[in-house]
């Protein structure tokens, strides 16, 4: 095992074990949710960025999340189906909206897939806001069950959430860094670099961008459904444009081109507002701005510091001992 | 092997190719040539489904192919290599090769996701049938390299290697012999040689006259999208059309 590999294992390990640790002994409701939420926005920008990885900037993420709260919260309200099932087939719905949705949209490529996929968000976000007779239009749900209890765990107090969260997220992390380093993933980045090469050595590009959108889709409706349950209320603006355009932020401020980017910009960018209360209203002025600044200064992310610094570090010693010699 | 008939492509009023007939049998080393702009590339895009054809029909070991998205006739067995972005840029040459066994590489998305001992199996194997490949093509020292990074000659061959790793039946080149030096002109017509020798059938796109001389069986000419004469190096080179087309009319031709 290379040494990359083994820090990254390491830190891996302790990160987990930090989470741990957390969901144990930290009691305080506030503290528990915000970890939650940041759980559920890394769960978010990572699955954001398995679409990108296909060459596709999505901003459809609103959309699904909407449709996956919206899906798990009717289908345990009107038809009585238990949480858990209800959750499990919100993110399947949600992945194959993304799946049928998925074969026109990839016919169109850069800028034109970003621009369709922000008016999905819009039209799901509608859509929600006009059925009145099933969603409650603007004043949205109220009272959504939360999840079903088993081996004795109540779904009551923020603890049991943080630890459904952990291990969502931990599950959901797996399997996407087993696809992004698979066959499949290369597949993915190979259609990022040069699509018309990839397509005549024989690669479905349409499938395979298809099957990113329907993958991160999933995650998305997944994420929806554990708020809805978690939250227990729901209103239809909740994840629209803007919820939507974090989420980008966050990829990109954490690095897109690294796995552990979205994990880096999903966690800091949400304790920031959380620590910066006073600038709570001019939050999206800030994000802009930071958003531009590692754009111009740091285009792989936050991810490339370290190798920034040393890198500035070993130039300064280096021109150090050239004056000397 | 190929046969095209009547292969057309209007944009808007003006005909890229027009009416174009062509047949390449099996085992050849077929050149087809022609001033800038006569319409060579349309005629790659064309044949591999790059680009739609207006009206005129491709078929390809008697199957119908006209038309056929760019993957699909890659899977019947015609691959063809690029003049630009021909390589992917981020990976490294082996990693290159690699993803381009991508028809045959028998792994499917659970196994490869899981990575089953199977897959794992597979991926060696094809690691080292991509490294064979870079050996026969002459780049096998820049297996760890960036292709991004390499220079234009040898980014023109790791092209020709992608294009190999797809076990093809039928070549296309698209001027492989475009921007290289000298020395790599001469590698790669070697190289090209070898290939046809080892059963591939190729159909090859070159403006480097001389060098398509001495390796092409037979030519088709192209200009303004019609072909205008095929035949033998010698029959091609005194026809009257195509001196007429390379040197114009009205001087005498020195």
């Amino acid at each position: 095992m290379s040494s990359r590999k083994l820090a990254g294992l390491g830190t891996t390990i302790l990160l987990v074990v930090a989470l741990v640790l957390v969901g144990l002994f930290v009691k305080g409701p506030y503290i528990l949710h915000v970890f939650i939420l940041i759980m559920m926005r890394v769960m978010l920008a990572s699955s954001l960025r398995l679409i990108n990885l296909s060459g596709q900037l999505s901003l459809a993420h609103g959309g699904l999340v909407t449709l996956g709260a919206y899906s798990s919260a009717l289908l345990a309200m009107k038809l009585g189906l238990s949480t858990w099932p209800a959750m499990l087939a919100a993110a399947v719905f949600a992945g194959l909206v993304s799946f049928l949705i998925g074969f026109p949209f990839s016919r169109l490529k850069g800028i034109y897939f970003t621009m369709v996929s922000i008016f999905f968000v819009q039209i799901i976000v509608l859509t929600v806001q006009q059925w009145r007779g099933l969603t409650g239009g603007a004043s949205g749900l109220y009272n959504i069950p939360r999840p079903d209890g088993f081996w004795g765990v109540e779904f009551k107090s923020k603890t049991s959430f943080f630890f459904l969260m952990l291990g969502l997220m931990l599950v959901s992390l797996l399997i996407m860094w087993a696809i992004e380093r698979s066959r499949v993933g290369m597949t993915f980045r190979g259609i990022q670099q040069a699509d018309s090469l990839a397509e005549s050595v024989g690669i479905n590009t349409t499938g395979f961008k298809v099957l990113a959108f329907s993958i991160g889709g999933f995650f998305a409706g997944l994420v929806g459904g554990f708020y809805a349950h978690y939250v227990s209320a729901l209103d239809p603006t909740a994840f629209g444009f803007l919820f939507t355009i974090y989420i980008l932020i966050y990829m990109i401020v954490g690095g897109a081109g690294s796995f552990a980017g979205p994990i880096i910009g999903a966690a800091l960018l949400t304790v920031l507002p959380e620590v910066a209360r006073p600038l709570e209203s001019y939050m999206p002025f800030v994000y802009a701005a930071i958003l531009m600044l590692i754009i111009f200064l740091m285009p792989e992310g936050l991810v490339g510091l370290p190798r920034r610094l040393s890198r500035l570090f070993r130039k300064t010693a280096k021109e150090q001992t050239d004056v000397a010699g | 092997m190929l046969q095209v008939d009547g292969l057309t492509k209007n944009f808007g009023g003006l005909a890229a190719v027009s009416t174009v007939d062509m047949g390449v049998r099996q085992g050849e080393l077929v050149g087809l040539i022609g001033p800038n702009g006569a319409g060579k590339t349309t005629f790659f895009n064309l044949l591999t489904g790059y680009i739609k054809p207006s009206a005129g029909k491709v078929r390809f070991e008697g199957k119908d192919i006209t038309g056929k998205k760019p993957h699909r006739v890659a899977s019947a067995g015609i691959v063809r290599s690029f003049q630009q972005d021909n390589v992917f840029a981020d990976f490294t040459v082996l990693d290159n090769v690699r993803l381009a066994h991508h028809l045959n590489s028998g792994v499917n998305f659970w196994q490869t996701v899981f990575s089953t001992g199977g897959a794992r199996r597979r991926e060696r194997e094809l690691r080292q049938d991509s490294e064979e490949i870079l050996e026969l093509v002459g780049i096998s020292q820049l297996a760890g390299v960036t292709a991004g990074s390499l220079p234009h000659g040898h980014k023109r061959m790791l092209g020709i290697a992608i294009a190999l790793a797809c076990r093809p039946k039928l070549l296309l080149l698209d001027e492989p012999l475009a921007g290289m030096n000298i020395a790599e002109v001469d590698e790669t017509i070697a190289l090209v040689r070898r290939l046809w020798e080892s059963g591939i059938t190729i159909l090859l796109i070159e403006h480097n006259m001389r060098a398509a001389m001495s390796i092409c069986q037979r030519f088709s000419v192209l200009n303004f999208g019609r072909k205008i004469a095929e035949g033998t190096p010698d029959e091609i080179k005194n026809d009257p059309e195509v001196v007429k087309a390379y040197l114009g009319t009205g001087s005498s031709v020195a």
